[in-house]
């Protein structure tokens, strides 16, 4: 201690009273929990898949549908386009980033489906 | 009133039925994402779930539209191709596969806990809303019932009938009012689901005998059988199993 230089101790107290304060600081405030920020991202990645699927499919069914309905291969097109869905939403969840993105997208095929597959009558009724 | 009753948007008629569905799962979706995060015990982590999602849509198309083949096989005959298989539907059909499918899916990623009572109101909400696009859709929808006299039957075009669809809407809005006067959200061990499951069959074994549909196996459709089969395995008696998360009994 007793060739300690002033500077020495200003500089050790400093680091005491900083240690001192994380501590107390610590118990106030908590450490932040883990981030959830991949937890999140894979929800909202799902989210927007599933909204861009339906959304596409809402436009091609119904606002599309007159355009569709002259088409003289409006069968294939009936097939090819949610297999066309469902193949690119295969490959998206192959990349892991995006992969929440793609199980959106594959959600949205069956919902769309489910919900345009009355179009398929009025195909056969059109033929 | 004239059935169908289309909306009109931007100068495009829509179909009731697709509008009355796309609110459906929309709504209902967005009710199972608010029933998730509010509950307390922890969940089926995300990304299992969405997978668990994926058997559910999946099994939901694939149990409807074979379901709906089967109930309709001479309608389905008569217009044979590959693109009249994409027409059709039927509600228990896509309950029962929906329900296998989530089982397969759970199976396949590793999930023992059971899934399905935060689904059974949102299911309520979602055929709720879809039943008024059967209803709005009249006749084209084969979802309405035999002609009657009964004071509040509905005329679709073709003579009084009973409105099926709505007695369907009210059925499952009892049913959800009265399991969550009773249960309120404290199961998870997989007990509403079944509940509300087997409730809504038993519901669908009666209320087609009011609907003029195809009965050939003894009087009874395969809507019918389809629904007495899936009502027996869910409110088939089980072992009780504890309210704890990671409680394992099939569902």
């Amino acid at each position: 201690m007793g060739d300690e230089s002033n500077e020495d101790v200003d500089d050790r107290a400093r680091r005491e009273f900083h240690q001192r304060r994380r501590e107390v600081m610590g118990e106030i405030y908590p450490e932040d929990p883990p981030p959830r920020k991949g937890v999140q991202g894979v929800g909202w990645n799902f989210l927007a898949g599933l909204l861009l699927g339906v959304l596409v499919s809402v436009v091609v069914w119904i606002f599309g549908w007159d355009s569709i309905a002259q088409s003289p291969h409006i069968e294939y097109f009936m097939w090819g386009f949610p297999i066309a869905k469902l193949l690119g939403a295969i490959g998206i969840i192959f990349v892991p980033r995006l992969r929440g993105f793609g199980i959106g997208l594959l959600v949205s095929v069956a919902i769309g489906a489910l919900i345009f597959g009355f179009k398929a009558i009025t195909t056969c009724k059109v033929a | 009133m004239q059935f169908p009753y289309y909306f009109h948007l931007f100068g495009h008629a829509l179909h009731p039925h697709a509008v009355m569905e796309l609110l459906a799962y929309t709504i209902g979706f967005q009710f199972y994402l608010l029933l998730r995060r509010r509950r307390v015990q922890p969940t089926v982590p995300i990304e299992k779930n969405l997978w668990i999602i994926v058997g559910a849509i999946f099994g939901a198309l694939i149990g409807s539209k074979i379901l709906a083949w089967l109930e309709s096989p001479q309608e389905y005959g008569a217009v044979f191709g590959t693109v009249a298989m994409l027409g059709g539907k039927t509600i228990v059909g896509g309950l029962l596969g929906g329900w296998a499918g989530v089982e397969i899916a759970k199976k396949r990623v590793g999930v023992t806990q059971s899934t399905g009572d935060l689904f059974v109101y949102p299911l309520a909400i979602g055929i709720c809303i879809g039943r008024v696009g059967c209803f709005l859709t009249g006749l084209p929808d084969h979802t309405y019932g035999t002609l009657t006299q009964v004071p509040w039957a509905i005329n679709f075009g073709d003579g009084p009938r009973h409105p099926t669809q709505l007695y369907e809407i009210a059925f499952v809005a009892a049913l959800a009012i009265i399991l969550a006067l009773r249960h309120k959200l404290a199961h998870t061990n997989g007990k509403l689901f079944r509940l509300f499951l087997g409730g809504y069959l038993l519901f669908r074994f009666g209320v087609e005998f009011l609907k003029p549909s195809y009965k050939p196996y003894f009087g009874v459709s395969m809507i019918q059988i389809a629904s007495l089969i899936g009502a027996i395995i869910a409110l088939k008696p089980r072992k009780e199993t504890s309210d704890q998360p990671g409680a394992t009994d099939g569902r």
